[in-house]
């Protein structure tokens, strides 16, 4: 290695830590924010539709990004069943460093991408933790926490299922 | 082939200590849509539009990497140019200029957002200080005014009075300002006996915690000129760095403020700044730095920006108005203060200044600043 | 269009996974020194320094008022812009409007990455929206293995073919000694017989993350030829962003990708770019985005990218050389490696390039930059004014 100060055998190179605790409090937004308020209080999936190109915004935002005009607030958005199919999935083993909270997670866990049942698409946690019981197109469905434990956090989602045949 | 660019829109959202209702991108997208409404561009990309974008954000105060995705969105970003400045929010504004002077682009859009109310600024701002020598002290831009503070005040006098006379003056502009975040004059004695935060510099000589969005079309002259009556020219344009280390540095001095303002100043054919402008919006983040620019733009000698207060020269009816707008003091979020001052010169030029309108404002002087004690200063010069 | 730039001093360090020895500013420092002996001016030559980086990934706020005492921004005028991955690429760009400005003659960019000095894995992680993807985003490997197994349903192509494009990345690597990842494979079971990451990516189908620092000095068209004896000529660049994806599991959009390069074909007169274009140097990721890119590019048609690999079309001394340099693949300091394409992209064009140069005239290049999500700036290079 070619080094600032020619090559040498022995080098102690001191380094300088920090650990910065950089905490936030984002707003959540008319839109992101009501969404949350339907997920938490009445269990429900929302998204909107833009008036111009018709395709589904999940989540509902203020503008859609491509025709650039306003997209629709509530209530004129479009309810989804929280049904569709699985698109692909990986299974993350490596332990990743969770950056909201600086901790590493250890648990292995499936996430996949699903495309529900109006044309949308979403990723979430899968319940069957056996990637051999996973296919493409295989039907699966929402399943929320329990209302007690909501938050206003889309992991009030519990994880997406199999549906059983 | 030079050309000629202008402003010929401006939009400012109200600053406020907090905007829990909105996300950064919905308040960025609050501009962007006051400028297409005003001037009926859209982003079509057969030159009849806005051809691109400078969007001003933070990672760290949005807390998200790329943070220019969001506000890209909402700005016309959509398989389109756009680009992110990370300094402070002049030089969004001077990077505009600096595309359309190149011929790249004829029309651009220039919006910079910050929330500062949704984390913790001197966290951010310790991180802006070498981790060798400065960081570990735990420094933040407060407390390096503060040192500067102190040695502008030792090295030629200034006193806490001639400090405070800023804030009170700036406080009452801002009574005149409809978007400006603390509306309320204050009096000498209630600066001179705020809390002390970091000596000499006291609660109310320091910037408050804000939240907002400022953002300008530019245009080159030919489409500036079917755009809006009364395009605000930029005449000169000037940046500078001064050295990062502190100690090399005489903090009385703002030498770096003289260069930007000089090349400025050559561009714009200023000779007599006092006599050639008729308005400055400056950078204040604390009281005594308003004296400080005042010396680096040339609005007197050095040292002597305490007695050009007391003179009355840049009181709104003086000669040389400074923050007619309230500037930074009243409130603005770090970053947006620099694109802020641009857009309150501009709408001085532009005769749409409301009650805040200094009259027959032909010539005007915009400055921002960003890093500790000022590392870092630019100077657009405007005319009408 | 715009006023005319060229070229004139390009500099890198010596990219490697570790630089402890350096601290940031020092490093970048290296890449100016580098730039202006290119050149054959001093720092005082230069009216303007513009720096970047992925703002986050080494934590540091305002990174360039650090830097300021050693990349010669010391009282010159100069900001700060950055774009993610692209941010090398945007440099460039950066750097061509301030000199096309008429203000600024001489403008120098500078560009690095420190990658070890953060955590670059948490860095990307929140590029993902807080409040919506952000705990579930696990980074950018995923995609381009998604992007392999698609191309490979659509072509044809095999996990041989990648291997190939690994390949050719490490034969020109070894041949740049600037290179970062100098492995002397040999075969295509060298390299199918690397760690399978997440199938078919294997570890040596994925761009490394390197240490590095790029500067480029660019001066406008009267000071270039003043200054130059081979100035490289800047006849177009384009960016191309998107909007927000909230679903970063959703397949890679290659819209921005033909845009860029359409633009630059379309406003240039290119109509068949392995003929009217001499050397590519593109921002690929991972093997399998080079072959994919080739068609989004338009080097070829749709499902014959591999066709090209397979018979070495695009090889250092192939008809249509792509990263003679060693590309992405071989070293990516990611807030530099936009800017790393352009500055051997010109040496190229000069003849510069040493070893690994293409054996043949080198007129016009083209380089591209990608990051964000799926953004690409692009950049036409040509040896002559016209």
């Amino acid at each position: 290695m070619r080094t600032a100060l020619g090559k040498k055998e022995s080098q102690e190179y001191l380094g300088i830590s920090n650990l910065v605790n950089l905490p936030f409090n984002w707003s959540a937004g008319p839109y992101l924010g009501r969404w949350l308020i339907e997920l938490r209080d009445n269990g429900k999936l929302w998204a909107s539709r833009c008036s111009k190109c018709q395709r589904l915004l999940l989540p509902p935002r203020v503008i859609c990004g491509i025709c650039h005009v306003r997209a629709p607030e509530w209530p004129n958005w479009v309810e989804l069943s929280g049904k569709g199919e699985l698109i692909e999935w990986e299974k993350v083993v490596a332990p990743q460093m969770n950056p909201s909270t600086g901790k590493i997670e250890q648990e292995p866990y499936i996430h996949g991408n699903i495309l529900l049942d109006e044309g949308v698409t979403f990723q979430h946690h899968l319940e069957e933790p056996d990637e051999t019981k996973l296919k493409e197109g295989a039907r699966v469905e929402m399943v929320l926490k329990p209302k007690h434990e909501r938050k206003g956090l889309v992991t009030d989602i519990l994880y997406f299922r199999l549906v059983k045949e | 082939m030079s050309r000629r660019v202008g402003i010929v829109a401006v939009a400012q959202t109200e600053y406020e200590e907090a905007k829990p209702a909105w996300r950064e991108a919905e308040i960025t997208y609050q501009i962007v849509e006051k400028l297409l409404e005003e001037t009926r561009l859209s982003f079509a990309e057969d030159g009849t539009g806005i051809d691109a974008t400078v969007t001003c954000s933070s990672d760290h105060w949005d807390g998200r990497t790329l943070s220019d995705i969001p506000h890209g969105e909402v700005s016309g970003a959509h398989l389109r140019a756009e680009e992110k400045v990370s300094s402070d929010g002049i030089n969004a504004v001077i990077y505009a200029y600096l595309q359309i002077l190149s011929g790249h682009y004829d029309v651009v859009l220039a919006v910079t957002t910050c929330k500062e109310s949704q984390t913790v600024g001197h966290i951010i701002e310790n991180l802006a200080f070498d981790p060798v020598y400065q960081q570990k002290i735990d420094l933040d831009f407060l407390a390096a005014a503060a040192l500067q503070a102190n040695r502008y005040i030792h090295k030629y006098g200034i006193t806490p009075e001639q400090c405070a006379r800023v804030v009170v003056k700036n406080r009452s502009n801002a009574k005149n300002n409809p978007v400006a975040q603390l509306r309320k004059p204050v009096s000498m004695e209630e600066v001179l006996n705020s809390t002390m935060l970091a000596y000499p510099l006291r609660s109310l000589e320091a910037k408050p915690v804000s939240d907002g969005a400022c953002g300008l079309i530019l245009a080159s002259e030919e489409k500036a000129k079917k755009l809006t009556k009364k395009p605000a020219w930029i005449v000169g344009m000037g940046q500078c760095y001064e050295s990062h280390y502190l100690g090399d540095r005489d903090l009385a001095e703002c030498d770096t403020l003289s260069l930007a303002a000089k090349r400025a100043y050559q561009q714009a054919g200023i000779t007599n700044p006092l006599r050639d402008i008729d308005l400055a919006e400056i950078s204040e983040y604390c009281s005594y730095q308003e004296l400080l620019w005042s010396e680096g733009l040339g609005f007197c000698e050095k040292g002597e920006g305490g007695k050009l207060i007391d003179k009355g020269v840049t009181q709104i009816e003086g000669k040389m108005p400074v923050n007619p707008s309230g500037g930074v003091l009243s409130g603005n979020p770090t970053l947006v203060a620099g694109t802020t001052r641009v857009a309150e010169v501009a709408l001085q030029l532009m005769g749409k200044a409301g009650a805040r309108q200094i009259p027959k404002a032909r010539t005007g002087l915009a400055h921002g600043t960003y890093g500790p004690c000022g590392q870092h200063h630019a100077v657009l010069v405007l005319q009408a | 269009m715009a006023n005319r730039v060229a070229i004139i001093g390009v500099g890198q360090t010596y990219h490697t996974s570790k630089r402890p020895d350096v601290c940031i500013p020092e490093l970048c420092n290296e890449a100016i020194r580098a730039a202006l002996k290119d050149a054959e001016l001093t720092i005082k030559d230069i009216d303007a320094v513009v720096t970047g980086n992925m703002e986050l990934f080494e934590g540091r706020y305002h990174q360039d008022l650090w830097q300021v005492d050693y990349v010669g921004s010391y009282h010159k005028p100069g900001f700060r812009v950055t774009t993610g991955g692209t941010t090398g690429g945007t440099l460039a760009c950066t750097a061509f409007f301030c000199s096309a400005s008429g203000l600024f003659d001489v403008v120098m960019a500078v560009t690095f990455e420190k990658q070890s000095e953060g955590d670059s894995r948490a860095g990307l992680k929140t590029v993902a929206d807080p409040l919506w993807d952000r705990w579930i985003s696990t980074g950018a490997i995923g995609t381009f293995a998604r992007l392999g197994t698609w191309y490979m349903k659509e072509s044809g192509a095999t996990e041989e073919h990648a291997a190939l494009v690994r390949l050719k990345a490490d034969r020109n690597a070894c041949l740049n000694p600037h290179a970062h990842l100098k492995l002397h494979l040999n075969t295509v079971e060298d390299v199918l017989k690397s760690e399978m990451l997440v199938p078919p990516l294997r570890r040596l189908d994925m761009c490394p993350t390197s240490e590095g620092a790029c500067a480029i000095i660019v001066a406008s068209e009267k000071k270039a030829k003043k200054l130059s004896r081979k100035p490289v000529w800047v006849k177009d660049w384009v960016e191309v962003h998107n909007e927000m994806r909230y679903n970063r599991g959703d397949p890679v959009s290659l819209e921005n990708l033909e845009k860029a390069a359409l633009t630059i074909y379309k406003r240039n007169g290119i109509t068949n770019p392995r003929h009217d274009i001499s050397v590519a140097e593109i921002y690929e990721p991972s093997t399998w985005a080079e072959l994919v890119w080739y068609e989004a590019f338009n080097f070829c048609d749709k499902g014959e990218a591999y066709k090209l690999i397979e018979r070495g079309a695009t090889n250092r001394d192939g008809e249509f050389p792509v990263n003679p340099s060693g590309g992405v693949i071989a070293t990516n300091p990611i807030g530099a490696t936009g800017m790393i394409r352009v500055a051997e992209a010109a040496l190229q064009i000069r003849g510069d390039a040493g070893a690994h140069q293409v054996d043949r005239e080198v007129k016009r290049t083209f380089t591209t930059a990608w990051g964000g999500s799926s953004w690409t700036v692009a950049h036409l290079l040509s040896k002559t004014l016209d």
